[in-house]
């Protein structure tokens, strides 16, 4: 062997000591326990953990045999036959182990066969899972627990604070109604009620007296129904009647006007101390039904949002389900599915609107509109969408998916080496968000988009509805650069006063006062009072929903310099919009 | 050569991580360990293994005394 190849050798040994060396350092920082034994069982190497385990240093283990090492540190009623489970179990598997009854320690211990050896040599794994078993211990306790309060619950039909049939006890009861309406001619009618404002009545006077009032009422409603009408109290504020053998629809509608009129009785606590009076106030949907095709459980469902729109009324009026109400349900839903959809495929359709120079057409900045679709792929109007989003929650995903969309599109077009402005819209729950400020400046951020670039249309409402949160969140905006312009001016109830205070930087003169201000001369003079005082303001004013060449011109006559609408361009997708010349000419003048 | 079988696997292992780390649980004080004799017969010994670092490496150095019959290995 010459010098070079002793040479190349001793590299190849040092490098081989690295390699083991970072292999047992590595295994040492695991959790678990890990044992290679022999085909003997002798302990051939151990990892720390292991000899934390049992206690005793790696040089003392070697050679021992596992087996006995094992039988020395289980309880005798636990302790292992390890030679048992390798001849029965070969190819390897995993037991658990009780090492310690109290308090309980458990030990997973896994053994696989290392293959490529004769005889077969072991891996183990030793996990102590006391944690982890005491864990699914409870959850099978609690299950077990779970498992008796539903039969005992399904044996209650009653509600303990009123006495009157539960859940249970009404669908029973509107079973067998159900039943009975497929023998015999009539109608049955289910009023589902709903207490108005019960919240305030328990955290004013406590849940002493929220009780108390149920019992009262309960008291009032089988007043005010025939013997064979049927209460009952769903939980928190609901009650539900069932009304059987009516002859005709009307007779529910009566029963209900009734039983408004009883239920808003004044009603004083008992043993509060206190000499007010609470006025009760119920809402009511009514479900009305001539045949037993339908199920209890159904028509239930159907009676509760019936009682959702009176209550969204606000009238004292009780509102009978019908046909239009369940389309705008199952139109609700199917609109809330596909944003849930858009927010999961992280799509969602965006249209692009020119706003131009009214005196030559050039393109000054560009309006983005959030254009979902639906399940038909047919688009859903703002109006609709953005109720279901703030309603339903979603409304704050759907604008940071909204934002991230329009930086995308703002990079398609390069508005930024073109110096054009984007402008967005935001809802009025997303303005009024704490945290929707710094969720915007960071978003522009991420995407290097200059923030006087972005333009953030506020409509009237935002800061009417909640003004100091949005005006906080609006304030944050600008002092980090971004402009804000007030959109859809003079339709709103917005005070003079709060336009000098706002930090805005311009406002958007609404469609309706372009439409009408060519035939309307008080209209006209009004967009023209509202030059003259955005001039005065020092405030930038785009003509929303220009549409004709008369209203251009108009326009321009009263000094107003931009303008967005059909006559240059309707919303175009993406694609469109960037075919969008420099200047845009008038469709038609 | 001198190390029973079940032995070796750890010892290669254990230096090879005292070569990286430089730490060590064994050395400077006695250990009484099984030790392979020639003739195939396994022995009990008194272990004292000593290392010291020079520029070249590590130079290590032992003594083993061969216990009487029937000693056990520490425990």
């Amino acid at each position: 062997m010459n010098e070079q190849s002793l040479s190349q050798d001793s590299s190849l040994v040092r490098e081989l000591r690295r390699t083991m060396a970072r292999m047992e350092l590595a295994l040492g920082q695991i959790s678990n326990g890990l044992v290679i034994c022999d085909g003997a069982g002798e302990i051939l190497w151990c990892n720390t953990t292991f000899e934390q385990f049992v206690g005793q240093p790696r040089l003392l283990l070697m050679g021992r045999r596992l087996i006995s090492l094992m039988g020395a540190l289980l309880p005798a009623e636990t302790r292992l036959n390890l030679d048992g489970l390798l001849l029965q179990r070969p190819e390897g598997g995993t037991i658990t182990a009780v090492a310690c009854r109290e308090p309980l320690q458990l030990i997973e211990i896994e053994w696989r066969p290392v293959l490529s050896e004769q005889p077969v040599p072991y891996v183990f794994r030793f996990q102590d899972v006391s944690a982890r078993v005491s864990l699914e211990e409870l959850r099978l306790r609690s299950q077990e627990l779970l498992d008796q309060q539903l039969t005992l619950a399904a044996q209650v039909v009653t509600c303990p604070v009123t006495g009157l049939p539960n859940r249970r006890g009404l669908l029973e009861a509107l079973d067998a109604s159900l039943d009975q309406l497929e023998h015999q001619p009539g109608w049955l009618a289910v009023l589902f009620c709903d207490l108005n404002r019960f919240k305030e009545v328990n955290d004013i006077y406590g849940h002493a007296v929220g009780d108390q009032l149920l019992v009262a009422l309960a008291q009032r409603m089988q007043r005010a129904l025939r013997p064979e009408d049927v209460v009952a109290r769903l939980g928190g504020d609901e009650f539900v009647l069932l009304c059987t053998t009516l002859m005709h629809p009307d007779e529910a509608l009566f029963i209900a006007r009734r039983l408004l009129d009883m239920v808003a009785l004044p009603w004083t606590p008992e043993d509060t101390g206190t000499s007010l009076d609470i006025l009760p106030e119920m809402s009511v949907g009514i479900v009305l039904c001539n045949s037993g095709k339908r199920s209890a459980a159904q028509i239930l469902h159907d009676a509760d949002l019936a009682r959702y729109q009176a209550k969204r009324s606000r009238s004292r009026e009780p509102v009978i389900f019908d046909a239009v109400m369940d389309a705008r349900v199952a139109r609700r839903q199917e609109i809330h599915d596909s944003l849930r959809q858009a927010l999961k495929d992280h799509r969602l359709g965006l249209h692009l609107q020119p706003v131009v120079r009214l005196s030559d057409g050039v393109l000054v900045a560009v309006e983005a509109f959030c254009r979902p679709v639906d399940g038909q792929g047919q688009p859903i109007s703002p109006r609709e969408f953005i109720a279901e989003a703030e309603l339903t929650g979603l409304i704050g995903s759907l604008g940071q998916l909204m934002l991230q969309r329009c930086f995308a599109a703002a990079r398609e077009l390069r508005l930024k080496e073109r110096g054009l402005r984007l402008a967005v819209n935001f809802s009025t729950h997303e303005l009024a968000r704490a945290g929707f400020a710094d969720d915007v400046i960071a978003m522009a951020r991420v995407h290097a988009f200059p923030p006087e670039l972005l333009t953030i249309e506020v409509t009237e409402t935002a800061l009417v509805d909640q003004p100091q949160r949005t005006r906080s969140e609006l304030e944050r905006l600008r002092h980090a650069g971004f402009r804000l312009v007030l959109d859809d001016f003079g339709i709103g109830s917005f005070s003079f006063n709060s336009l000098v205070d706002l930090p805005i930087d311009g406002l958007k003169i609404d469609h309706t006062f372009t439409a009408s201000m060519v035939t309307d001369p008080r209209r006209c003079a009004l967009v023209g009072a509202i030059l003259n005082l955005a001039r005065t303001l020092d405030l930038d004013v785009v003509a929303e929903g220009v549409e004709t060449c008369e209203q251009r011109q108009l326009l321009l006559d009263m000094g107003c310099r931009l303008a967005q609408g059909f006559l240059y361009s309707h919303p175009q997708p993406l694609d469109q919009a960037q075919i969008w010349p420099v200047q845009l000419q008038p469709l038609h003048c | 050569m001198i190390l029973p079988e079940a032995f070796r696997m750890a010892h290669q292992l254990g230096f090879s991580r005292f070569t990286a780390t430089e730490q060590s649980t064994i050395l400077g004080h006695p250990l009484r360990l099984k030790t392979l004799c020639a003739d195939g017969r396994v022995i009990v010994s008194e272990h004292f293994i000593v290392a010291e670092k020079r520029t070249e490496g590590w130079v290590f150095g032992a003594t083993l005394t061969p216990l009487p019959e029937g000693s056990e290995p520490d425990q």
